[in-house]
């Protein structure tokens, strides 16, 4: 028994220790096999570390504070697969009194295992203090963030932009107050919208070709030039280059080839004091549009073409190669050429007077508005007085049972039925609206007009307010007076193929209001003949949009055009006593009704546009002397788009075309394009010193 | 459901005509004007000048949760009771009924009856649901924490009953005495437990601010708060008619009511 008892001991003690041995081998397995998978499934942090991003801000990472710029952020991934958002974060507002609101510019990204990709933001970047954050999201996590310091990257003076390989253009930097800053940034980066120029007084391009532009590169620059901007282009030996086709269309004349040209010419047509030994080439010109503003005899030499509110100059002659590249009056002639505007007063921080918001009052002439207290009051004595009876009806005990008891449901189910489809979304739609204000601004001799764009968003139920649009592509910025005020709101803008905006806060009934420009194609070409009989108006509708209620107001009388459809041409003359109506400085503003089928309020919005038109043309006038106006309606180009097309809008689109009118028969058959002249017509002889006389008296004036 | 003989009660009558209808229309009327005085005065663009939208909802909503408090109060309290409908002790003395069946059924039908004067408010809710831009999900958590504090109050009339007995003025008084006490002071000390204060933040402006993590506890909080008082309440009712119970010789008082009933 002992031993059988030992042997039972032993066989007791024994297979404990072979199945300790048996579960610590497995435990190592299993050690072994949580090694190997650890690398499988990477922490977060791991991830994180495999994002890099480089962002380059402006132009060569030069920006002016108080101005669009463009933001180049590359990012690149050494690890896996990534989908996820690009998330840049701008700090705007008043840092003094700490009334401070975030713009978050957002794209979607994605990048495969070891790719690389750069997107662009334009931002507006108005100090200096608080630096941009940028982020990598995919989802909650966040991979990848980069502070960027501004501090650094700060110009005070406007910037020239050369596009050269091999131009020197340093001799126009200036860093006194509104001085010049020149900079050479690589073609590839320039803005893909035009308001990333906004820092920016002229563009210089010289010996390269705007084909390496992309789509949406060119398309900027063209718009920048149209709303104002100053394009130069030098000429050189190599003239193909300014053949190809984007450059062409910018360019007064096409280069037919080379010309000769003595020394003694040149000196006689920019200085004495340019060394020229011997004879130099310059492009020759066949016909041009525009004036040459400066010739050597026949052979333009500085031509000059207006295209929209802004110009194109061609300069026939290499700026960067001899005899030019060793001048002293280089400066000069550039600065009397350029003939550059003062700068304008920073985009948001102007002192100027804010007129109310012309959103308002669209929402209180188009909106719903909630049921009447007496509808309210009729349909509560209804319900009551019927439950009332009813009540009076069971009470009496009458035989029919069944009765009462209907009596005792049927009045609750008929009147909650009936509450929601008087009160209910049929008549007071629930969920967001969206609200747009535009004035469209054709520019003469231009496809382009300038869009000015007042946006709400508001909801009657509280959550996320996601409003996706097409149509335009504006800048939009919290408005300034809600800047001045101290609340501007914080937004997120979704850039990209999807643009959308989003306030972040979520409150109901509260109106977010964002001001926005943009420059849109809008192809509407005039021109005003006043002439002894009357005025003769010839309109080119190109615009692709019905213009209706359309007026035209000259010199204090008013014409009423009616509606004119897409794709019309109109030519028409007035007798002003026949036709005019006559008005005065100011309440020609009265003349335009409420599109058909609007009630009158819907004026309101209209006239705070055209206020504002009229406070921001204080100097001149509006639309001035010796300056026509057509006013009227279109539809709104800025429109709800992709999940939210389906929200109800108020909106309103005012066109406002400020045309010259032409004395007489000065333009006969001319509609708004630019005139396409021989070599030697409209030229400026003057000497370069007589110019900047003649320069400087244009300015006065 | 319908097996249960004082869910029966309920269910026939909440179909006839009787004071309780009657005061409850009373009630109805003074939720008709919280409505009718919350209406929004100004227009849409107004209220987007001003950045607030109207409390329609949530005063429509607080009305009809008071309502129904003081309602169920009452009801518990039996100042009023269904045409045919027994009182509680009637069920718990003269009948051989278990006092947990009969404390079940009691509690299913004061929420069949409390859904009953919720769909009398029902027109009410709706109209102001659709101009306060309210959720379905926050109305729905509102109105049940209003059945459920509803749920409470009807225990709280019942314990009153049982132990003040027929008094008619002690228990009057002391009704209303409870709803003043335990609506205001208590909504006002601890705002997590006051259907008010619950409304207004679930419905209000500041909901939509709210951060996300803090949406669920404060709903959850006030339906345990008052589910876990009710349960307290139901321990101290089944005690409390326990006792009586024992204190009966034998079904003496309605004793053709309890044949009637077994039978």
């Amino acid at each position: 028994m002992v031993a059988n008892g030992d042997m039972v001991t032993g066989q007791g003690r024994g297979a404990p220790h072979r199945a300790r041995g048996l579960q610590s081998r497995l435990q190592r397995l299993a050690d072994v096999f949580l090694l190997l998978a650890l690398p499988c499934v990477p922490p977060p942090t791991m991830a994180a570390s495999t994002v890099d991003i480089a962002a380059v801000v402006g132009f060569t990472d030069t920006y002016q504070p108080g101005r669009w710029t463009p933001l180049n952020v590359t990012v690149t991934n050494h690890g896996g697969d990534v989908a996820g958002e690009l998330e840049v974060q701008v700090t705007g507002g008043d840092e003094l009194r700490n009334r401070l609101f975030l713009t978050f510019h957002r794209r979607k990204l994605e990048l495969h295992r070891d790719s690389r990709k750069t997107l662009q933001f334009t931002v507006f970047l108005q100090g200096l203090s608080h630096p941009l954050v940028i982020r990598v999201r995919s989802g909650e996590r966040v991979l990848a963030r980069a502070e960027i310091d501004l501090r650094t990257r700060v110009a005070a003076e406007r910037l020239v932009l050369v596009l050269s390989r091999d131009a020197d253009l340093d001799y126009l930097n200036d860093g006194a107050a509104n001085g010049l800053r020149v900079l050479y940034p690589h073609p590839e980066l320039l803005p893909v919208h035009w308001r990333g120029y906004d820092a920016v007084a002229a563009i210089v391009v010289h010996g390269i070709s705007l084909e390496r532009l992309s789509g949406s590169q060119f398309d900027a620059l063209h718009k920048w030039i149209a709303q104002g901007g100053i394009l130069a282009v030098s000429g050189g030996p190599d003239y193909a280059l300014l053949r190809s086709p984007r450059l062409s269309a910018l360019l007064p004349g096409v280069p037919l080839g080379m010309t000769r040209m003595d020394g003694s010419v040149l000196q006689r047509a920019f200085s004495a004091s340019l060394d020229v030994s011997r004879p130099v080439h310059v492009n020759r010109l066949g016909t041009f549009r525009g004036r040459a503003r400066l010739r050597a005899g026949t052979v333009p030499l500085i031509v000059e073409h207006a295209l929209g509110l802004g110009r194109v100059l061609y300069l026939t002659f290499d700026v960067a190669g001899y005899p030019f590249d060793r001048w002293n009056g280089m400066r000069e002639l550039w600065l009397d050429s350029l003939r550059l505007p003062p700068a304008p007063k920073l985009s948001l921080s102007a002192p100027e007077p804010v007129l109310a918001s012309p959103l308002m009052p669209l929402i209180r002439a188009q909106t719903a508005n909630f049921a009447s207290h007496a509808t309210v009051f009729y349909f509560l004595a209804l319900y009551l007085g019927l439950l009332l009876a009813g009540y009076g009806l069971s009470a009496r005990q009458t035989r029919r049972r069944w009765l009462a008891s209907l009596w005792s449901w049927a009045p609750m189910v008929l009147f909650a039925a009936a509450a929601w489809l008087l009160f209910g979304p049929t008549v007071f739609p629930r969920g967001a609206n969206a609200v747009a204000a535009a004035l469209i601004e054709p520019f003469p001799d231009s496809i382009y007009a300038r869009l000015a764009l007042d946006v709400g968003v508001y909801s009657n139920r509280s959550g996320a307010l996601r409003l996706e649009y097409r149509g335009a592509e504006p800048v939009l910025y919290p408005t300034r007076q809600a800047q001045r005020d101290g609340n501007a709101e914080n937004w997120v803008f979704g850039e990209g193929p999807q643009r959308f905006l989003e306030p972040l806060d979520r409150r109901r009934y509260v109106l977010h209001q964002l001001e926005g420009e943009d420059v849109i194609t809008f192809n509407l070409n005039a021109s005003v003949h006043d002439e002894a009989a009357g005025l003769r108006l010839v309109l080119d509708n190109a615009s692709g949009r019905t213009l209706k209620d359309l007026w035209l107001v000259f010199d204090g009388y008013a014409y009423e055009l009616g509606s004119i459809e897409a794709g019309a041409r109109v030519e028409r003359g007035f007798v002003r006593r026949t036709h005019g109506l006559e008005v005065g400085e100011a309440p020609w503003k009265r003349l335009l009704k409420p599109p058909p089928g609007r009630p009158v309020q819907t004026m309101e919005p209209t006239r705070i546009l055209l206020e504002r038109k009229l406070r921001e043309m204080r100097e001149s006038g509006y639309p001035g002397r010796g300056h026509a106006l057509l006013i009227g309606y279109t539809e709104n180009p800025f429109r709800p788009a992709g999940a939210s097309a389906g929200w109800p809008r108020q909106e309103q689109a005012l066109i406002a075309f400020r045309v010259a009118a032409l004395p007489g028969n000065a333009a006969a058959g001319k509609a708004g394009k630019g005139l396409l002249e021989p070599g030697n017509v409209d030229s400026d002889r003057q000497s370069p010193g007589v110019r900047d006389a003649a320069a400087g008296a244009n300015r006065r004036r | 459901m319908r097996s249960n003989p004082l869910v029966t009660e309920v269910l026939v009558g909440i179909t006839r005509a009787g004071k309780a209808l009657l005061d409850y229309l009373g009630l109805l009327v003074l939720q008709a004007v919280v409505l009718f005085l919350w209406w929004p005065k100004v227009g849409v663009a107004q209220m987007l000048e001003s950045q607030h939208g109207p409390h329609t909802l949530a005063a429509a909503v607080m009305a009809a949760g008071v309502a129904m408090a003081y309602f169920a109060l009452r009801a518990g309290a039996e100042e009023v009771m269904l045409p045919g409908q027994h009182g509680l002790r009637d069920w718990a003395l003269a009948t051989p009924l278990g006092l947990g069946r009969v404390l079940r059924a009691y509690l299913l039908g004061q929420l069949v009856h409390s859904l009953y004067l919720l769909a009398l408010s029902s027109p009410l809710l709706l109209m102001a649901f659709t101009v306060s831009g309210g959720e379905w999900a926050a109305l729905a958590w509102c109105l049940a924490a209003a059945l459920i504090q509803a749920m409470f109050y009807r225990l709280c009339g019942a314990i009153t009953h049982l132990t003040i007995g027929q008094h008619r003025g002690e228990s009057y008084f002391a009704v209303r005495a409870i709803l003043l006490l335990v609506y205001v002071p208590v909504g006002w000390l601890a705002p997590l437990t006051s259907h008010v204060a619950f409304t207004s933040r679930v419905l209000g402006e500041s909901a939509a601010t709210r951060p996300a993590f803090a949406a669920v506890p404060d709903e959850v909080v006030f339906l345990a708060a008052y589910a876990g008082l009710s349960v307290l309440a139901t321990i101290a009712l089944h005690r409390l008619l326990a006792r009586a119970r024992r204190g009966m010789a034998g079904p003496r008082d309605g004793a053709a009511f309890g044949e009637a009933v077994t039978s």
